[in-house]
């Protein structure tokens, strides 16, 4: 650490570190990060340290600036960033959720055992490549008017529910039980609304994509039985946000607060930063805007599900009740919520917690957890790379207190986009997955596909392991891919 | 880099432009281009579609921020019109020049002049920000064109716009979230 360049980061334990509050640098709480050693040197070789500094300056931020394990340098907020602000006079910051709001992970049991898939796999997967919209400027299979996107607004899960997409029972086992409150349809823009009518149910392209996995270990049978799952059993992550909408909706909303920055009287050292008030009219806009596009994310990710199960059900001639194919729990990485926390002075507040690349980890107990997951915590989705693995943990007490309730979202990337492009070469990629672990990949574009080899990114299992050394959530079970689809 | 130019460099998580002009509105230009060759190979995407792209603001801008206005607006029209574009004509700019290179822009930034593009008079229409252009593309043919990628948005990170006080040649910067 002796080369470290700031002489300000104290160490709390192995893998929690303080960067001291300096108020000459903006900071109005210290920055809180997660990391181990090299994790660390990494935030501070990458400048990712300054960009936790920098978040450390927005007004009526409290405890601290976070960044969890899978810290990486972003823009405006880090990726992994944690910030909660004092929901009475504290501020909301779009780029603190970011341009894919409500980006997140849902997640299907069945109870196909990994041998018995693994003679149809190439078949089935060409199956749900075909009937999953995705890819770069594809739209989904429904076309929607404004009028039905505004109840998507309004509705979540329960829109799709209505329409037949997916089961009732999914929203219990979706965060916010699928619909989340405070939306108001006349603050997202038509522009937003035109950029969403063709996208409900498309998986988009990124690091977007839909996972067909076996439980290859599990840590703690306690919270295994809750969920249902077992090792060799088959489960399909999906991973989707809000698309164009939520993209427009964050555009729209920074490009107004940039304006409404100097009337707030608020000064940032990054324009990603802009922010307003919560109570303030352009705050209150926002969140509402937000909140439509969280819903709307909820419902893709809904829909995205139920094209699965259709696939699934006429691929083993069975309904998928019969597969077993329920939601073990979907949870979003790209928010900023209402919550009731404790804050330094032993009090209890109601703050607004923007977790951007980051996943909501709350503890047993917690009135938001569904009743069959009460004892165990709430379900913690960690996506990995997909030539190696992914996890599913449980949230703690400890980040209740330690981390406003927050944990690590995936593995982070390791490699630049452009320099995975240039260095990868995707169909030996593909090749070298089947070949070593028979994971078939069906890709839309082969450039894409090189941007998300696992060479570009970190090890997730690494990641994990702080956020269970650091004790802000529990490790239950990894998975690895059988087979990917990418957009 | 040479007047008229533009690289595409790498971010961490996301990618970005570099672009070097001789006239402000050759930079807008060139920085669509830019963004369009992140999306596509621009040579593969013919000029049989013009479209005529208006944008105007209240506020009078200054030029970073309207550069952002117009390449979303080039981003909105992709995506929702499945266009893809690789020609750019800026017919009318105005735009606010600041006094000095500030760090915090908004509204309340003294400007000393308003730039007025390169018909050379204020729209005396409006007291805020114009653009004119033509674009010129195609539909996105899935059987000629790859999208390598879906640019989600332009974002404010590191946004310069900056005039090179020597030669009085344009320099932009723009991160966007990938």
């Amino acid at each position: 650490m002796a080369e470290m360049k700031y002489s300000n980061i104290r160490k709390i334990n192995d893998f929690k570190w303080e960067i001291i509050c300096d108020k000459s640098a903006g900071m109005k709480v210290p920055g809180i990060i997660f990391a181990d050693e090299e994790i660390l040197e990494n935030a501070v070789k990458e400048k990712t340290i300054v960009q936790v500094i920098n978040v450390a300056n927005l007004p009526g931020i409290l405890n601290a600036s976070y960044a969890m394990p899978d810290i990486h340098f972003g823009y405006g907020f880090c990726i992994g960033g944690v910030a909660a602000t004092d929901a009475e006079d504290g501020v909301i910051s779009p780029g603190g959720v970011g341009f894919d709001i409500a980006c997140g992970v849902r997640l299907l049991r069945t109870n196909i055992e990994a041998s018995e898939i693994k003679p149809v796999l190439q078949e089935l997967t060409s199956s749900l490549y075909t009937a999953v919209p995705k890819g770069v400027g594809k739209s989904g299979r429904i076309k929607l008017s404004s009028k039905e996107i505004k109840k998507i607004f309004k509705e979540g899960v329960n829109w799709g529910v209505k329409n037949g997409y997916g089961w009732e029972e999914d929203k219990y086992f979706t965060e916010e039980e699928g619909c989340m409150h405070g939306g108001n349809p006349d603050y997202v823009s038509r522009l937003a609304i035109n950029r969403g009518s063709d996208q409900v149910g498309s998986l988009g392209s990124g690091n977007h994509f839909i996972e067909i996995q076996k439980v290859s270990q599990i840590y703690n049978e306690k919270a295994a039985c809750a969920m249902g799952i077992h090792k060799g059993q088959v489960l399909v992550m999906i991973h989707s946000g809000s698309r164009g909408l939520g993209h427009q909706v964050c555009s729209d909303y920074l490009k107004i607060m940039q304006g409404s920055l100097y009337m707030n009287k608020i000064k940032l050292p990054d324009r990603q930063l802009a922010c307003a008030p919560l109570k303030s009219d352009e705050g209150r806009r926002y969140f509402s805007a937000m909140v439509c596009a969280v819903n709307f994310a909820m419902v893709n990710r809904h829909c995205l599900a139920h094209w699965v199960r259709n696939v699934f059900e006429s691929f083993f001639s069975k309904s998928a009740e019969k597969l077993g194919m329920s939601t073990l729990y979907d949870v979003s990485h790209n928010i900023a919520k209402i919550e009731n926390h404790l804050i330094s002075n032993n009090t209890r507040k109601d703050v607004c917690v923007h977790r951007k690349g980051a996943t909501r980890a709350f503890g047993p107990g917690a009135p938001q957890v569904p009743q069959i997951y009460k004892e165990i915590g709430q379900p913690v989705i960690v996506p990995g790379d997909m030539g190696r693995y992914s996890f599913i943990m449980t949230g703690t007490q400890t980040a209740m207190h330690e981390s406003f309730g927050s944990t690590c979202h995936g593995a982070g990337r390791l490699m630049s986009r452009s320099k995975a492009k240039k260095v990868i070469d995707p169909v030996k990629l593909k090749n070298m997955l089947f070949d070593s672990k028979g994971i078939i990949i069906f890709a839309q574009s082969l450039a894409g596909l090189a941007e998300e080899a696992p060479d570009a990114y970190k090890d997730v299992e690494k990641v994990v392991e702080i956020a269970q050394s650091a004790k802000i959530s529990d490790k239950v079970a990894k998975l690895e891919p059988l087979s990917v689809i990418k957009g | 880099m040479r007047p008229n130019s533009y690289k595409i460099i790498g971010h961490p998580s996301d990618t970005g432009i570099k672009v070097y002009a001789k006239t402000l509105e050759s930079l807008f230009e060139i920085c669509a281009i830019a963004m369009f060759a992140i999306i596509c190979d621009i040579s593969a995407v013919k000029q049989d579609k013009v479209k005529k792209i208006i944008i105007r603001e209240k506020k009078m801008l200054f030029p970073d921020i309207l550069l952002v206005s117009w390449l979303e607006r080039l981003l909105y029209i992709h995506e929702t019109e499945k266009m893809l574009f690789s020609g750019f004509k800026i017919k009318k700019l105005q735009t606010a020049l600041p006094c000095r290179d500030l760090p915090l822009y908004n509204e309340n930034t003294p400007c000393n002049k308003i730039y007025p593009g390169n018909t050379g008079c204020i729209d005396s229409k409006t007291a805020g920000s114009i653009i004119i252009a033509e674009v010129f593309g195609q539909q996105v043919d899935f059987r000629l064109h790859e999208l390598y990628i879906a640019i989600k948005a332009t974002t404010y990170h590191k946004l310069k716009v900056q005039r090179e006080i020597k030669t009085g040649y344009w320099k932009a910067g723009v991160i966007f979230d990938v």
